[in-house]
């Protein structure tokens, strides 16, 4: 696989946090639009439910939005899903650990177990 | 101004290939100028940081229209990379299809929009003339995207208005 020198050196001193931020954001957004795909909504019917513009909704679809607890409880209400739960591997039971996936595709959480 | 390029396969990746600019006589791609123009350790390193992890995120999962930012005319695939933190730093971009990106150059935001940036402007209107050449050869058949390759004629030659 072809890489670039130049961007590789500069992809080693990349903020970690940033990374893991940016990182987040994209599974939050992704498992956002999965449950959009799911209930046949669109972004504009995101937008309506939470009284916001689509332009609004759109520039938190990209991946780097900084998402605050409140935006996400909103959204979780607007969709009537889950998007985010904390993950306590060591404090919870097998049967309560399922729910406690955070924004992952089923795979992912079968792998797991 | 006569301006010579050529389209120039940057990275690979498993979802998408990422290509970028390449001025005739000129050493580095437009991208890695633009990297070049903000060193480790600059003021702007937290704009940096975000611009690569998303481009990083995207070679993960592909060039998806939704996570772009569109800059140019309608349709013609001309974008940002989408940046909140910091929100200083402009990189363009030629959104091909979900599996070729091709990146061009950027810049410090010092307008409102790129139409008012004496900086930033030729950035985007080099990006939407690419976008635009590349449409008309794929129309002729000069030019095919092949899955993640862009296969043909990559030399191009505009006339920018100075």
């Amino acid at each position: 696989m072809k890489r670039c020198s130049i961007l590789e050196e500069r992809r080693k001193r990349v903020n970690p946090e940033i990374r893991q931020s940016v990182a987040l954001s994209f599974r939050i957004v992704d498992r956002i639009h999965d449950i959009l795909q799911e209930k046949g909504l669109k972004q504009k019917d995101l937008a309506l439910r939470l009284g916001k513009s689509e332009a609004e909704i759109s520039k938190w679809m990209r991946g780097t939005h900084n998402f605050t607890i409140d935006t996400l409880v909103s959204i979780e209400e607007a969709l009537d899903a889950t998007i985010v739960q904390v993950y306590h591997p060591y404090t919870y039971t097998e049967s309560e650990y399922r729910p406690m996936v955070m924004a992952e595709p089923e795979e992912l959480y079968n792998n797991k177990t | 101004m006569k301006q010579e390029y050529s389209i120039e396969l940057l990275e690979e990746n498993d979802k998408v290939n990422f290509y970028s600019i390449k001025m005739a006589g000129e050493e580095l791609t437009e991208l890695e100028a633009f990297f070049e123009k903000f060193p480790e350790g600059c003021e702007y390193d937290d704009d940096i940081d975000v611009i690569i992890s998303w481009i990083d995120q995207i070679a993960e999962r592909g060039a998806l229209e939704r996570y772009f930012r569109p800059e140019g005319n309608y349709g013609d695939g001309v974008g940002v990379i989408p940046i909140e933190v910091g929100n200083k730093i402009r990189l363009y971009c030629l959104r091909l299809s979900d599996k070729i990106l091709v990146f061009g150059n950027g810049g410090v935001k010092d307008a409102r929009s790129w139409q008012e940036s004496k900086t930033l402007a030729p950035y985007v209107k080099l990006l939407i003339d690419t976008s635009r050449f590349i449409s008309s050869r794929i129309k002729d058949g000069t030019m095919v995207l092949v899955d993640k390759e862009i296969m043909g004629n990559i030399n191009l030659t505009r006339y920018e208005k100075v």
